[in-house]
């Protein structure tokens, strides 16, 4: 029996068992038990915050380890127009993915609206805020998730980085369209606030990785 | 031999914490392969990543094609478009594909051709034309194909100026073999005005486009000029087993074997070995290369240590 518990502990790291152990079956047990109990409009926030999964592990495949020190681009290094265009790559990728979650709640609201009614202006507010605050955890993560080259442990990190955002997206829902006793109006400006800050440090730390690439002491 | 200067340095000095560029005096000339020569950890990459712009964080004073200091290369996008540089590492991403690369360098540099980098390609054999190779990822490429890969992309552009680092380390022979006949059209266009640099362990191969030669060690420059004189500079010399003690003091790293010695040494000191039976040869790039390291490489100072302990 020791053998069979130290094999596994060789196999299962300390972050693995936290993680994927204990952490993310307890997320999806929470939120089977919301979708349960109140499945209407508390499906969309499930469904982004899969969204957000996703759209995390596709920026591996798209800017992986971009900021790392390892993964220096000489093409761009070499040419006058380098920063230009990796900061503007970068920017892009911001705009992208603020209209992929604005578009995406505008139709899962539409489709809501179809499918039982108009639910009221608390409801089109907080999909708003959802928009803002998946935007958020979105940019917030990647400038982390960026300086990550190996992907054994791209999810660990990635998982750490977007539960505040999730556990805030049920809050959200809980105080926002269950009980109704957030101020939504307050609530948006706040988040209008945060998601205007992330954009200017993911442009701020995209020049200063960029410049960093180009003057960083390596290590000899 | 008098020559205008495609890159000239003073006082190049790039700090590392286990090692140090120091670069007094530094002339590439116009017009001509440069061979940057060194064992490894000399310094070549460094060197060839400050001349290239990759590397900002040195001193020293660098004008390019004789009007543009360092910093102008930073402001100026006519510097940074006459120079073509290939290095070693990750110069494109690995997940990128071909058509992206393709893409990216239309981006990057002004004078970017793509129909020239797309003959080139299907010349260097990267492709062959079939479907999806666009899609075909640069972590799919071998080491030779991505050497060649930046060759394409850097020969595809209106240069002054190649900085290649090590390009023949990964191609086979045949291939080294059309990378020398590229670089020499490359430098036939325009006659005089176009200049190559590269770094290279390939010596032999690379002889015949090499022109001038830089060898590198422990950071500093130990002796560089244009091969045909330094074939005149450097003499090889065979002897009998019974005057190899007396030819050792004039030959430094002198290999014995049961029938006799062989060594380089200065053709100045030939006279000192006068009344010694020997025989002399002109020496090969590499012999003379070979020759010099061994004199002040971080390798040849372990073994001498050895050897005196």
């Amino acid at each position: 029996m020791k053998n069979y518990i130290k094999t596994y502990n060789v196999f299962h790291g300390i972050l693995d068992k936290l993680i994927f152990g204990f952490g993310i079956p307890v997320a999806f047990i929470v939120l089977f038990a919301i979708m349960n109990l109140k499945f209407d409009v508390g499906a969309f926030m499930v469904l982004t915050i899969f969204m957000l999964l996703a759209e995390l592990i596709r920026d591996y495949f798209l800017f992986g380890g971009i900021y790392s020190r390892s993964r220096k681009c000489g093409a761009l290094r070499c040419s006058y127009y380098g920063e230009k265009v990796y900061v503007g790559a970068i920017m892009q990728e911001q705009l992208r993915s603020f209209l992929h979650y604005a578009i995406l709640m505008a139709v899962f609201a539409g489709m809501r609206t179809v499918i039982n009614g108009y639910p009221g202006k608390r409801f089109v507010l907080v999909c708003m805020i959802y928009a803002l605050l998946f935007y958020l955890v979105n940019a917030i993560s990647v400038n982390i998730l960026r300086y990550v080259t190996n992907f054994n442990i791209y999810p660990s990190i990635m998982t750490l980085l977007v539960t505040p955002g999730i556990i805030a997206s049920v809050f959200i829902y809980i105080l926002g369209i269950d009980k109704k006793t957030m101020n939504l109006e307050l609530c948006m400006a706040v988040m209008i606030v945060l998601a205007i800050g992330a954009t200017i440090l993911t442009y701020r730390h995209a020049k200063s990785s960029y410049k960093k690439s180009l003057y960083g002491r390596d290590n000899r | 031999m008098e020559f205008n200067s495609a890159i000239e340095g003073k006082n190049i000095l790039k700090k590392y914490k286990n090692f140090t560029l120091d670069i007094g005096e530094l002339k590439i000339p116009q017009g001509f392969a440069t061979a940057l020569i060194g064992e490894n950890g000399a310094g070549k990459t460094t060197l060839l990543d400050i001349l290239a712009g990759t590397n900002l964080e040195y001193k020293g004073e660098l004008t390019f094609f004789g009007k543009y200091d360092d910093k102008d290369r930073e402001k100026n996008p006519d510097v940074k478009n006459n120079i073509g540089y290939t290095g070693t590492g990750d110069y494109f991403f690995p997940r990128w594909t071909l058509k992206q690369v393709e893409e990216l360098q239309e981006l990057l540099f002004d004078g970017f051709d793509k129909n020239r980098y797309r003959e080139l390609l299907k010349e260097l054999a990267i492709v062959s034309g079939k479907a999806f190779e666009d899609s075909k990822k640069i972590s799919n490429l071998s080491d030779g194909n991505k050497i060649k890969l930046m060759l394409a992309g850097v020969l595809a552009r209106d240069t002054k100026l190649l900085l290649l680092d090590e390009p023949a380390s990964p191609l086979d022979p045949l291939m080294r073999d059309k990378l020398c006949n590229m670089l020499r059209d490359y430098l036939a266009e325009n006659e005089g005005e176009k200049t190559v640099v590269f770094s290279t362990h390939n010596i032999t191969d690379m002889e015949s486009i090499t022109d001038y030669v830089i060898i590198v060690e422990q950071g500093r420059i130990v002796e560089q000029g244009f091969v045909e004189d330094l074939k005149e500079k450097y003499i090889v010399v065979k002897g009998e087993k019974k005057d190899e003690s007396f030819a050792s003091r004039i030959i430094s790293n002198l290999s014995s074997s049961s029938y006799g010695f062989e060594g380089i040494c200065l053709s100045e000191d030939l006279d000192k070995l006068s009344g010694l039976d020997i025989a002399v040869e002109r020496p090969t790039l590499s012999q003379i290369s070979v020759h010099v390291m061994k004199q002040y490489s971080a390798l040849a100072m372990v073994d001498n240590r050895e050897k005196t302990a």
